[in-house]
């Protein structure tokens, strides 16, 4: 009897399951949610009062600044949309995205093939250069290249194009390679109490978090890190169906010149200075 | 070494930024811990009363299979939502619900994880409670010519929950440190507030100590409350007699 009611619940779930497809962005809806962490600044960080330039975290009483929301904003008023910001850790974002929780993902994302497997993206809409970033009186503050962090130990954050380039590092330099964590502030934390010896994260975001944590340094490695080209870019995630959005969010793009960019991005490092 | 993390100016400026937003998730975190265990507490009855259904002989064919079912359904019910982490529980909830096109925020789905999960652990203490009750009570409802519904409800399920008083408060108290977990379904909870000036500042260590101080205080009070309650209810006090007692 009891065998008979947990196939029947088996047959529910996985006809449920395959009843489920992607919702589909409706214009008609006015309204464009994007979803970002808010905690990886200068492209998207929490701030806790209102300002000119934020925008408002729905469901909070926080806003969110950074590149990414500036993008979203010029994005939504391109596309005559609402814009609503949610706050979701990474790990969340791509299944938020599937399961119609938000519509975007503009949040300092990699295009990778592993993503690709399961969303879209559009072009590119920052290229990044990556960094190591060490204690400046840790003992690899004066690596040069790769060989000087030999017995270093090495993090990234979980789930992103840091953690594989920590475990590059770590393997070329003959240091350890330390599992991942969750986000890069807990990351930038054990670089600070010397948990960690090394991490590897972008420029701008190495600029801002070393502007705010003196006893840190970032380097610009001699040898360049082993890429893919997808690797090297930011992209905006989109459900796979949604091929309109994505067609409007690339003439948008289009659009944003290279001096538009670096100019977003100047700002965003500037406001990210002065936030403690 | 530790006195260094009790200096009050970093304190001080984690309250100044982040203090409202702390506020909010203490409501958050009650809010959800207290509805959370109320209906989660509904549910149990619910279980409980399926979980005790006992097939007569004169019972005919379909009670039978209903009878089967409803026990079958509160045995795997208990067993599936004691046996998984909340977190868990509460990643697929969300997520699932979404993807089927129920548009639930955060909370609506924190809160129906908590009750579910609260639902199975009060399930199997009603149950106990129940099957511990003195045989003497339902065999004088049934000679009174009560009928089983009756005896349930007035005789049966009132001493149980009474004596279940005590592990369902400690249930509600052990919610409000359990809500923590719903910060991954990005429930804007005390854990979550904490968790975001300990991001902004850098001072992890700071800002968790603060958490605990609070969570700490919530529990402590919540328990002493439920303490004065229960004695106002005349709940039993459980204790071992000592010997002159036994004697006499």
């Amino acid at each position: 009897m009891r065998k008979f009611f947990v196939v029947v619940l088996f047959l529910i779930v996985g006809i449920l399951g395959a009843c489920s497809s992607e919702k589909q962005f409706n214009f008609d809806e006015g309204i464009l949610v994007v979803g970002m962490e808010c905690n990886y600044a200068p492209f998207n960080w929490t701030e806790t009062t209102r300002s000119e330039t934020n925008h408002p975290i729905h469901g909070t009483n926080s806003y969110a600044e950074g590149y990414d929301v500036q993008i979203a904003k010029r994005l939504a008023e391109e596309l005559g949309l609402t814009l609503i910001i949610k706050k979701i850790d990474w790990d969340g974002l791509v299944i938020s995205l599937k399961t119609g929780i938000i519509d975007v993902i503009i949040a300092g994302m990699s295009p990778t093939a592993e993503r690709k497997e399961s969303i879209s993206f559009t072009s590119d809409y920052y290229t990044v250069e990556h960094v190591v970033l060490v204690k400046s009186s840790g003992r690899f503050a004066d690596a040069l290249d790769i060989a000087d962090f030999s017995g270093a130990w090495i993090i990234g954050q979980k789930d992103t194009v840091y953690d594989s380039l920590a475990f590059q590092l770590a393997s070329r330099a003959q240091g350890m390679y330390q599992n991942p964590l969750e986000d890069v502030p807990t990351i930038v934390y054990g670089i600070k109490t010397e948990t960690s010896d090394a991490t590897i994260i972008e420029l701008p975001v190495a600029i801002s978090i070393v502007a705010n944590n003196p006893e840190l340094k970032y380097i610009q490695l001699i040898t360049p890190f082993e890429l893919n080209e997808e690797d090297k870019v930011l992209s905006i995630g989109v459900r796979r169906g949604d091929n309109v959005l994505r067609e409007r969010i690339n003439d948008f793009l289009n659009i944003l010149s290279l001096e538009d960019r670096k100019s977003l991005m100047d700002t965003a490092i500037e406001q990210s200075l002065d936030l403690i | 070494m530790f006195l260094n993390y009790l200096f009050l100016d970093k304190y001080r400026l984690i309250l100044e930024k982040f203090g409202v937003i702390i506020l909010n998730g203490i409501g958050i975190t009650l809010l959800l811990s207290l509805l959370g265990t109320i209906f989660g507490f509904m549910i149990a009855l619910i279980l409980s009363v399926l979980r005790i259904q006992k097939i007569n002989k004169a019972d005919k064919m379909i009670i039978r299979v209903l009878k089967k079912i409803g026990s079958g359904f509160a045995k795997i019910y208990v067993t599936v939502f004691r046996g998984t982490p909340m977190i868990v529980q509460a990643v697929i909830f969300y997520y699932f619900f979404n993807s089927i096109g129920i548009r639930w925020s955060p909370i609506q789905a924190g809160l129906f994880t908590v009750s579910v999960n609260t639902a199975a652990y009060l399930a199997e203490i009603l149950r106990g409670a129940i099957v511990n009750l003195d045989k003497g009570q339902a065999e004088a409802a049934k000679s009174l010519g009560m009928s089983k519904f009756k005896m349930m409800i007035f005789i049966i399920f009132p001493q149980a929950i009474k004596n279940s008083m005590a592990p369902i408060c400690n249930e509600l108290v052990v919610n409000i440190k359990d809500t923590a977990v719903l910060t991954v379904i990005s429930v804007a909870d005390l854990y979550s507030a904490t968790s975001s000036a300990a991001g902004y500042y850098y001072w992890y260590i700071e800002a968790m100590l603060l958490a605990a101080g609070i969570y700490l205080i919530l529990t402590y009070s919540t328990s002493r409350l439920l303490v004065i309650i229960e004695k106002r209810l005349g709940v039993p006090k459980m204790s071992i007699p000592n010997n002159t007692e036994v004697l006499s």
